[in-house]
């Protein structure tokens, strides 16, 4: 299979097209994602009025599906950064074609984690306390709990994240510029910071960039490491577990990767990017789909060694009753989706079948998201006083918000399709053949 | 610029508005009575409690303590003058408070079908009525009332007319009292002790939840059962359903219903033949009686094994000092006569009487009304000869059977006046309704036991116009025959009849006032012959009435009593006992049985008995025998607030025949049971049948009705037991304080061998801050599980103290209870003789304050800590509501505002101002009664000491019946609980699995087997 299989002088053109006017099929898709933002918004706005009793919670189960999509998001937004810069650093040049989307992706589920925090407390209205701000009262934060560590964590990630995105976006913003008019030309203008094209300006544009590469790609592991000690920090059965942090960060990639492969497939139909987007990118994807959710199937498997192997009553009690208990039917759909379904992608054929990848991707999502969902609920149902054992079950507000946040993300990448390219031209064109000499005409347009 | 208005103007426009404002003020104030204390009242110190001692008819034996801040009651505690009572206090005692601000209350006169009329409207019909009856007959109706409140009623009918005054409860022991004439010639209700008792029987009695005094009994079991000398009572618990009082036996003797009066027949005539309480000719008297009793039939009518009950007659009969306790009315219906006689003459052959069954210190049967006399009376009712009925007190329309047709004969009845504090299904047929004052707010008085005089005095002014009943009836009289009654107001009769009889001046009318009457409370002890009344043939023709199919038995709600406490929210939301459900009706039924039939959790089953059916959702439990349902009193109302009508009427089931024991009584009820397809969720604090579990099982899922037995599993190092033998060798070590080994059956037991984790059997009190991190004090707590028996005291005493919340059904069945303090209650199951045996064990779960909290270590707002007290702080303000304490928390013991509760009625006056409420999303918990360690230490600092031990007490030590709590200071080595927690047989859970060093130790419970528990 040919790897580029597009032309220098085509990319502009076909890059940009997705930024032209929208149609009806967009205006459609943004409007299904705003409803679901106001029902999210409803369900929340509902539940800051009356009370967390609104969510499913009880006692002894604290976090429900507020923390599960929070985990789940924090994860979709790994994808990004890894591919981007971990994969940057590598010189994978698969990256190039997907790369812009991924991290586009990875801001906007980040920006979706963090409402789930503020969601999720009691007093949301209150949530900035968190934050180890100077104050005259000498009131300050409890650097020993794992849930500081979070914030810092994840509010680290964000704004590298940013960051690494718009000086990504620098080169290409400015190609946009200067075919744009009115206030889109001012806002692109802003964005450009100032961009010419020079010969310095790309010297400097590579090597911060390199840098922030180097910066990002630590917080890739990091972050989801510090999420997972949310859980592994604790004493509760179920969450005490030292494997937490890698497992957490190769489900993250798992259903990041998996992620970007079930926005990137239809994208690239209908747009028309099959050039761009080969199956090649897609192979290249599933092979790591393969890779994470051989490492997760593993971790799991350890984990329930360990919980023989520990001999610990409590923590041998919560898996034998995660798999066969009350809440075994959570358990089934992760191990299938995470660990079975997948599996098919060790057949090069499957990799290359795009509505299979498709569904397959599909799945992923979902089990990863039970994988959650388990972790959490499941230890908390049943830990060490049977007594005060209880089922959770979600509440419709939880569905709600859950639903909304899907159209709080869904709503900013659509967004985001229309007002930058969702692949890099300056990257395509470095992996493309360059135009024949005396021809440079692109060059100084572009730059 | 000049300004437009002018400042004298202002200030004149700013009066102007104020006055206005109060204007309007003024009228609500008038109606309410309230007044702002613009001039301090004197001897009154704001927001510094005042105890006052009182009584209540629904803790007739007892005495009240209320505790009242700037003018308002706020919480009912036991009076610890009280020679009954003491400082222990039954849960629903406490609720009498919720009564009082309830939304329930009657506020204005009402005519039928609650329509509001003036007070003047109102005096004005009853004048007219009452001189319209005048002469003929005007009677009442009442619960019991004793003395001067007695003797008021008495010529409030007398003056009027030939009218009687009838005095009525669902519940009596009128039966015990016939019972005691027909054995002892003594028509008087004994008092009960079970002081000293060292082999105690129990048929069904739930003598430590409602059955005689329970709070007494309560704390002499609570005595009898740790150990003296080497020494425990044996508890052997005969009944078909295990209530919460049997639940703490060593041996659960599952009798088919009905059967009790055989059994005591059969023990009777075992004892008797070496008894050396029994005369000759007393000897021959019941060899005559038990005549036609043997081993055998007993034990087949029973459904017990020979052996088993012949061992229980071998132990009783060599028992030192034992006492059987009776069944009640409800259980056996028209056989209560027959039984309470054999269990009479059980005891006296026991040595029982005058030892442990009390007649110098009995109770007049005046105080203990037989339902004959309102069966008689609604008899009359029906005739049409009663032209006015005043009702107080007494709920007939709904305790009554429903054969007796209260509510017919009740419309015969020419008018109808209730004279009520809150609305029940009486007060809505009356068709006049009178506000009167709340128990809390009247004065009265109750004669109880022989040297009980408990006084009742009110302990706030009334909050709307209503009067106390007594005083409204000298008014009418008077107004009708001026000057029949001399004192117009009530208080001054009673003060008078009071001093008079007791021959005491102010100072000691004050004085009783103060201590809450005039005690003087001595048995004599004396033993009494069988008397001349009872005849060889008694038992004769008697006949047990045992069904050998289904059958259903009633019994008396640990919560809601007769009905009454039915529309308070800490009732219902107290989990029973035994099955934990709240705020519902539900039929008890065997898990073996409901399995057959399939039938699962809150299955609505039709049940269908000879007094008609029922429709009640299934609790299924392992504590009841096979084919036997159970079911409590006091739900199924009407004429409540919406969310308080809720379950059935067990009365409505009771047989209208009044029975030998002069009560309508039910019995076993044969029952045919079918399974309907509807459905009602229960709401259980717990979720039933899995987590319950002493052994829950550690490596795999248990299956629906499957028993796992005690010692097959690991055990999760929560609740412990230790066997009186092992207590009392000394050489034998317990790994109590610091915890056990690891068990051998220990997957690797290398991994034991080489762990590298430090010993923490070494470690210190609490790891990193040894003793010296604390001030004076680290507050500590002690459970003695040896003495808790269950009752759930402590959970309603939390509730009244800390100002918690009552959720409702759906909140509760969602798991959100806001209970600080919880009693766990656990199964465990044993085979015994190729039988599975269940036990039941109580454990009362609070905030442990962890030295190494789990909980504090995850807050990221630092808004619980450990402070220099030993208490894990919790500052509710800075809370920010992750919850991330509570899941760490490995006791669950924090609770979670899930929403602004609003209380209902005029329910926010009892909140307790000394705790600050928390609103939604804010994380609480208990913290050892804080606000209470606070006051003692200003007291204590004031006088420049420290604070002594025993002087501060936490609400659900105070209010437990079973003193199975201990507070105090850990810093003091002498301090009690310094002691308890170091003593043998002290453990703190989980401790040792987790070294969350808890601040509350428990001692294991002293078991009779042979085996620990871990």
């Amino acid at each position: 299979m040919k790897e580029i299989n597009f032309k220098y002088s085509e990319i502009n053109k076909d890059i940009l097209r997705s930024l032209e006017k929208p149609g009806l099929g967009w205006g459609l898709l943004v409007g299904i994602a705003v409803t679901c933002v106001l029902i999210g918004g409803y369900c929340w706005g509902r539940q800051l009025r009356y009370g967390m009793g609104l969510a499913g919670l009880n006692h002894p189960v604290g976090w429900g599906v507020y923390i599960t999509d929070f985990v789940f998001w924090v994860g979709i937004g790994h994808a990004g950064t890894l591919i981007s810069a971990i994969l940057f650093l590598f010189r994978a040049r698969w990256r190039n074609a997907i790369f812009r989307s991924a991290e586009a992706m990875t801001i906007f589920a980040v920006m979706t984690a963090g409402l789930f925090p503020v969601i999720h407390v009691g007093r949301a209205w209150l949530a900035w306390w968190l934050f180890p701000y100077p104050n005259q009262r000498m009131l300050w934060v409890n650097f020993r709990s794992p849930l500081l560590w979070d914030v810092f964590a994840v509010s680290t990630y964000f704004s590298v994240s940013v960051l690494f995105f718009s000086l990504g976006l620098v080169p290409d913003v400015a190609a946009i510029r200067d075919r744009a008019k009115g206030l889109r030309k001012k806002m692109y203008t802003f964005l450009a910071l100032g961009w010419t094209g020079t010969t310095e300006n790309w010297r400097h544009y590579m090597a911060g960039y390199g840098f922030l590469a180097a910066l990002a790609t630590p917080l890739v592991l990091s972050v989801h490491s510090v999420v997972s000690w949310d859980f592994a920090v604790s004493l509760v059965p179920g969450w005490h577990s030292t494997i937490f942090a890698p497992y957490f960060v190769a489900g993250a990639v798992f259903s990041g990767i998996a992620m970007v492969a079930t926005i990137l497939i239809p994208y690239r139909k209908i747009f028309k990017l099959e050039k761009y987007l080969t199956l090649w990118h897609f192979d290249m994807m599933s092979k790591l789909i393969v890779l994470t959710s051989s490492i997760v199937a593993y971790s799991y498997a350890t984990e329930y060694f360990i919980a023989w192997y520990g001999d610990d009553s409590f923590e041998s009690f919560i898996f034998w009753e995660r798999t066969f208990g009350h809440y075994s039917i959570p358990f089934w759909a992760m191990i299938f989706c995470n660990c079975i379904a997948p599996l098919p992608l060790w057949f090069p054929k499957v990799r290359r079948h795009l509505p299979t990848l498709f569904v397959i991707t599909i799945f992923i999502n979902i089990g990863m998201w039970f994988e959650r969902f388990n972790i959490i609920v499941s230890s908390l149902a049943q830990d060490y006083d049977p007594f005060a054992w209880g089922w959770y079950i979600p509440s419709m507000t939880e569905m709600g918000i859950t639903l909304g946040s899907f159209g709080w993300f869904f709503m900013w990448f659509f967004l985001f399709i229309k007002f930058f390219p969702a692949m890099a031209i300056t990257e395509m064109k470095e992996i493309c053949d360059p135009p024949m000499k005396g021809s440079t005409h692109a060059h100084t347009e572009v730059a | 610029m000049k300004s437009t208005i002018e400042r004298r103007d202002f200030l004149a426009l700013m009066g102007l508005t104020g006055a206005a404002a109060t204007l309007g003020c003024n009228e609500k104030a008038s109606e309410e009575h309230w007044k702002p204390w613009v001039e301090p009242v004197e001897g009154i110190i704001p927001y510094t409690a005042k105890h006052y001692a009182t009584a209540s008819r629904e803790t007739r034996d007892g005495g009240l303590m209320v505790k009242v801040m700037d003018g308002r009651a706020l919480k009912v505690e036991g009076n610890a003058n009280h020679p009954v009572q003491g400082v222990g206090i039954t849960a629903r005692s406490q609720s009498l408070i919720q009564s009082l601000y309830g939304a329930d209350r009657v506020k204005t006169p009402m005519l039928k079908g609650r329509k509001e009329i003036s007070w003047n409207k109102a005096r004005q019909l009853v004048q007219e009525k009452l001189e319209a009856a005048n002469g003929k007959n005007v009677s009442a109706l009442t619960g019991t009332v004793s003395g001067s409140v007695k003797d008021i009623w008495n010529s409030f009918v007398g003056f009027l007319g030939n009218g009687k005054h009838v005095a009525y409860e669902a519940f009596s022991q009128s039966d015990l009292v016939m019972a005691c004439e027909k054995v002892f010639g003594r028509n008087e209700l004994p008092f009960f002790t079970l002081e000293g008792v060292d082999y105690l029987v129990s048929m069904g009695t739930q003598f430590l939840e409602t059955w005689g005094n329970p709070v007494r009994q309560a704390r002499e079991y609570g005595e009898i059962r740790t150990v003296h000398e080497g020494h425990r009572a044996k508890h052997v618990a005969i009944e078909g359903k295990l209530t919460q009082s049997g639940a703490n036996a060593d041996t659960w003797l599952a009798a088919k219903p009905g059967s009790e009066t055989v059994i005591a027949l059969f023990l009777l005539k075992h004892v008797a033949e070496s008894s050396a309480a029994l005369s000759a000719s007393e000897k021959e008297l019941v060899h005559g009686l038990t005549a036609n009793v043997s081993l055998e039939s007993a034990a087949s009518a029973a459904g017990l094994k020979a052996e088993k009950l012949e061992h229980l007659a071998e132990e009783l009969t060599h028992a030192k000092t034992a006492l059987v306790l009776p069944a009640e009315s409800l259980q056996l219906g028209d056989d209560i006569l027959h039984h309470h006689v054999a269990v009479l003459l059980l005891n006296k052959a026991l040595g029982a009487v005058g030892r442990n069954i009390d007649f110098s210190r009995a109770k007049s049967p005046v105080e203990i009304p037989s339902h004959q006399a309102v069966a008689d009376f609604v008899a009359e009712m029906a005739n049409g000869s009663v032209d006015v009925l005043i009702i107080k007190d007494a709920n007939p329309a709904y305790s009554l059977p429903s054969g007796l047709n209260f509510k017919d004969a009740l419309s015969k009845v020419g008018f109808t006046i209730a004279l009520a504090d809150s609305f029940d299904e009486t007060t809505d047929l009356a068709d006049l309704v009178i506000p009167v004052s709340h128990e809390l707010e009247s004065w009265g008085e109750f004669a109880s036991y022989k040297g009980v005089n408990a006084l009742q005095q009110p302990v706030m002014r009334t909050r709307f116009e209503c009067y106390q009943a007594e005083d409204l009836l000298i008014e009418w009289v008077n107004a009708l025959k001026p000057e029949s009654f001399r004192d117009t107001a009530f208080r001054d009769v009673l003060k008078n009849a009071f001093m008079t009889r007791f021959s005491l001046d102010e100072s000691g009318w004050r004085e009783a006032l103060r201590r809450g009457g005039i005690f003087n409370f001595e048995g004599k002890g004396e033993s009494l012959p069988i008397s001349g009344n009872l005849t060889a043939d008694f038992f004769a023709g008697y006949q047990p009435s045992i069904a050998n199919e289904m059958v259903l038995v009633l019994r008396e709600s640990t919560r809601y009593g007769d009905g009454r406490f039915a529309n308070r929210g800490w009732m219902q939301e107290l989990p029973d006992p035994m099955t934990g459900v709240t705020w519902d009706s539900f039929v008890e039924i065997n898990d073996e049985t409901a399995m057959e039939k399939g039938i699962t959790y809150g299955d609505v089953l039709s049940v269908r008995v000879a007094g008609g059916e029922v429709k009640v959702p299934a609790m299924i439990s392992s504590t009841i025998a096979k084919n036997v349902l159970c079911l409590e009193t006091g739900q199924g109302h009407s004429a409540f607030q919406a969310h308080y009508n809720r379950g059935v009427n067990a009365f409505s089931l009771l047989s209208a025949k009044v029975n030998a024991g002069g009560l309508f009584g039910a019995g076993p009820m044969a029952a045919q049971v079918t399974k309907t397809t509807q459905r009602e969720k229960l709401a259980t604090v717990h979720v039933p049948g899995l987590g319950d579990r002493i052994t829950t099982p550690l490596s795999r899922t248990q299956k629906p009705g499957e028993k796992m037995l005690m010692g097959t599993n690991r055990d999760r190092d929560i609740y412990r037991t230790i066997g009186l033998a092992a207590f009392l060798d000394p050489n034998h070590v317990e790994h109590g304080h610091h915890g056990v080994e690891y068990p051998e059956e220990s997957r690797f037991a290398m991994h034991h061998r080489n762990n590298f984790y430090p010993d923490r059997n070494k470690t210190l009190v609490v790891e990193g801050r040894d003793e010296t991190f604390y001030d004076n004090y680290k507050w500590e707590m002690n459970v003695d599980l040896s003495k808790c028996n269950g009752c759930s005291s402590c959970i309603t005493a939390c509730y009244a103290e800390n100002n918690l919340p009552v959720m409702g059904k759906d909140q509760v069945a969602k798991g959100r209870e806001m209970g600080w303090v919880r009693v766990n209650r656990y199964l465990g199951f044993r085979e015994e003789d190729g039988e599975v045996k269940t036990e039941v064990a109580f454990m009362p779960m609070m905030c442990q304050q962890c030295g190494n909290a789990p909980c504090e270590a995850v807050c990221p707002s630092l808004a619980t800590y450990h402070n220099k007290e030993g208490l894990n702080a919790m500052v509710y303000n800075r809370c920010v509501g992750t919850r991330y304490c509570a899941n760490n928390c490995t006791y669950k013991a924090r609770r979670f505002n899930w929403f602004d509760v609003e209380r209902e009625g005029d329910l926010n006056w009892q909140l307790n101002p000394e705790v600050s409420m928390r609103g939604r999303g804010v994380m609480e918990k208990c913290t050892f009664c804080v606000q209470r360690l606070r006051s003692a230490k200003d007291a204590a600092r004031d006088e420049g000491r420290k604070v002594a031990d025993g002087e501060v007490m936490t609400a659900c030590q105070q209010a437990c019946p079973a003193q199975a709590i201990s507070f105090g200071n850990y810093m003091d080595e002498q301090s009690k609980v310094h002691q308890l927690a170091n003593a043998k047989h002290a453990y703190r859970a989980l401790d040792n699995h987790l070294s969350t060093k808890p601040g509350v130790s428990y001692l294991k419970k002293i078991t009779l087997s042979s085996e620990s528990h871990a």
